[in-house]
């Protein structure tokens, strides 16, 4: 057979029958845009928030968070067996870890200023915050070590925090009330904004991890803790090295479950990557919708234009035609207007995508695959349309064809 | 090259027996023949046509075709048959609308695999005297200039039979008679044409009539391929 004959015809069939190509092409044109373009935004959300994981949790860190297998709190009350000197065995005893650093979290306490009262959550962070949490101070200075040996009453605090109690007063050495306890304002923190949970980092104060624990909370353990190490590759094992000290630490017995939560980022990313398949895979899906929509009415279009071409069916079986070649050109046109109208759907999508990435603040990215994706499901849904009308053309009988 | 011995054909009828089209048909065809089947409406003609053309099977009898007895071919093998030896000329032409007259004529060789299709569809059109029609639709042409698209088409794989099913019944006087000096110039060359017919200027002019009445087949005159020069002479219906 000569194909290349007969893909001409297939073009020219397109061409000359304008207004039932239109309508073929229409709904896969749609559909595979939107495809290409859900698929930009999903890809789009995706990176952009794996680029937030990743300025949170930087590779070579490793997150521990009090409790057992869940976070947050736990029936019969908090977990109360990590201790600042866990961190401190940590920094000590497993090779390649560079610096740690405890944490504890009072959610919520009213803080004073002369008339102002407003809640606010207090933090409470070792001297080497700045290394460990990769926040400082804008102005003022953050906490000495003898500030954590004394637990010296002092705070730091973020911007918005200030605002709302100084106003326009410089809030450096003010004196300001958390609870019972007066603390005096070392620094301001350099902004941060909200974080991935939805908390303002600009509206919370800081003070000596020691002094939370005395003075504010009476506890002698932290909530969490973050534990920086020198190789990046070598975070899981670290990781498994922390589990295993915590658990000898703890006087914790074969069976019983870990009472210290060991975050590295490889779980970070699984569980953001897993919610972003929602937007990068089932996004796209409604567009999926679209076209098997398009696959209808392309399967209905086909099967009145073979009724239209049974004398043409009969002439080119007269002519020598196989029933398989009827049928693989019936296909072949099908496919062929669904490949173009495919076509034309990944360059709308992706002019589209990215004008709207430009115009936007949404994050839009165009990849190959999601063009090779838009492509694949033209062609799927040409095949799938095109399958049954040219099995009907096919199975037409010359004889009555001709009559 | 055509045998045919003891054709039958019938069709099932829903409430009485079944339809007998073609009745115990013998017919040879040889090479350079030229014959006209003719019979009224219903007789069979289409049927022995279809049947002819490998279009169709028969119920019983023997076909043979260069040798080759037909009936136990497959579909693919007749394709290439009908491809190959046979050109088809219908009276309602079916050429494919809003289609070139060369991209009609080039049909057959999409299923053969000729060089230059194009090139062999163009010296088709011309053979027919249609060389300034070459970019037309069928649209654009008159009805004889239709039927010549139409033999160019069934011209262009050169096979050695042409059947041609009332090739003037949509034809004007003119261009009917201009069309039968075309088949009449093309079994002069060599081809063997089969034609069905109701136009008894066109069956004069076959070197031989056979005629289809009730399913069977009775020859009017019979002559023999070389001695073609004598054809015009006998009546025809004169045999009872």
């Amino acid at each position: 057979m000569n194909t290349k004959l007969l893909f001409a015809g297939s073009a020219r069939m397109m061409m000359r029958y304008k207004m039932r190509t239109f309508f073929m092409a229409i709904g896969i044109v749609v559909g595979v845009t939107a495809l290409v373009f859900m698929r930009a935004m999903g890809v789009g959300a995706e990176q952009a928030m794996m680029d937030t994981v990743n300025k949170t949790f930087s590779t070579a860190t490793i997150n521990l968070v009090a409790g057992g297998g869940h976070m947050g709190p736990r029936a019969g009350g908090p977990v109360t067996s990590l201790r600042v000197a866990d961190f401190d065995a940590i920094e000590n005893q497993i090779d390649g870890v560079v610096i740690t650093g405890a944490m504890q979290w009072l959610p919520s306490e009213d803080i004073r200023y002369q008339g102002n009262t407003r809640q606010m959550s207090i933090y409470g962070y070792t001297d080497q915050t700045e290394a460990v949490w990769l926040r400082g101070v804008e102005y003022g200075e953050y906490f000495t070590s003898e500030d954590i040996e004394s637990a010296s009453r002092v705070a730091v605090i973020g911007q918005r925090a200030a605002e709302a109690l100084f106003g326009d007063e410089d809030p450096i050495g003010k004196q300001i009330q958390a609870g019972s306890v007066p603390l005096r304002i070392k620094g301001v923190l350099e902004l941060q904004g909200i974080d991935t949970h939805g908390a303002d980092k600009d509206d919370e104060i800081h003070v000596p991890v020691t002094t939370l624990m005395r003075r504010l909370m009476n506890v002698d353990h932290v909530f969490a803790g973050r534990v920086i190490i020198d190789d990046p590759d070598n975070v899981e094992n670290v990781g498994e090295e922390i589990k295993l000290l915590m658990r000898e630490r703890h006087s914790l017995n074969e069976g019983e479950p870990d009472d210290v939560v060991v975050i590295t980022p490889n779980l970070v990313q699984d569980i953001v990557s897993n919610a972003n398949r929602v937007l990068g895979r089932y996004l796209p899906a409604a567009a999926g919708v679209a076209l098997l929509v398009a696959a209808i009415v392309i399967a209905n279009i086909m099967l009145i234009a073979v009724k239209e071409r049974v004398p043409e069916i009969g002439i080119r079986k007269a002519v020598g035609a196989e029933s398989g070649q009827i049928n693989f050109q019936f296909l072949t046109e099908t496919v062929v207007i669904a490949l173009t109208s495919g076509l034309f759907g990944i360059g709308i999508g992706m002019i589209a995508a990215v004008a709207f990435g430009n115009l936007s603040d949404v994050p839009m990215i165009v990849t190959p695959g999601s063009l090779a994706l838009g492509l694949g499901a033209a062609v799927l849904v040409g095949i799938f349309a095109g399958v049954m009308p040219a099995r009907q053309a096919s199975a037409m009988d010359p004889v009555n064809a001709l009559r | 090259m055509i045998q045919l011995k003891g054709i039958c054909k019938s069709y099932p009828r829903p409430d009485e027996g079944p339809l007998e089209v073609l009745r115990n048909i013998e017919l040879n065809i040889y090479e350079g023949d030229y014959i006209a089947i003719v019979g009224p409406s219903g007789s069979g003609k289409s049927t022995l046509m279809n049947i002819l053309g490998l279009l169709d099977h028969a119920d019983s009898g023997e076909y043979v075709m260069d040798g080759e007895n037909v009936a136990g071919l497959s579909p693919a093998k007749l394709a290439k048959l009908r491809n190959e030896k046979i050109g088809f000329v219908f009276q309602q032409f079916h050429l494919l609308p809003r289609t070139t007259a060369i991209e009609n004529v080039e049909i057959p060789l999409i299923y053969s695999n000729a060089d230059n299709p194009e090139e062999r569809a163009i010296e088709a059109l011309k053979n027919v005297g249609l060389e300034e029609r070459l970019k037309h639709m069928p649209e654009e042409l008159s009805g004889g200039q239709q039927q010549r698209v139409a033999i160019a088409r069934a011209l262009v794989t050169d096979p050695q039979l042409i059947l041609a099913d009332e090739p003037t019944g949509n034809l004007d006087k003119a261009s009917g008679e201009g069309l039968m000096d075309l088949l009449q110039n093309l079994n002069e060359d060599g081809r063997t044409i089969v034609v069905i017919t109701h136009d008894e200027n066109l069956a004069k002019r076959a070197k031989r009539t056979v005629r289809i009445d009730d399913g069977r087949l009775s020859e009017l005159r019979d002559v023999t391929p070389d001695s073609s020069g004598s054809s015009g002479e006998t009546q025809m219906g004169d045999v009872a």
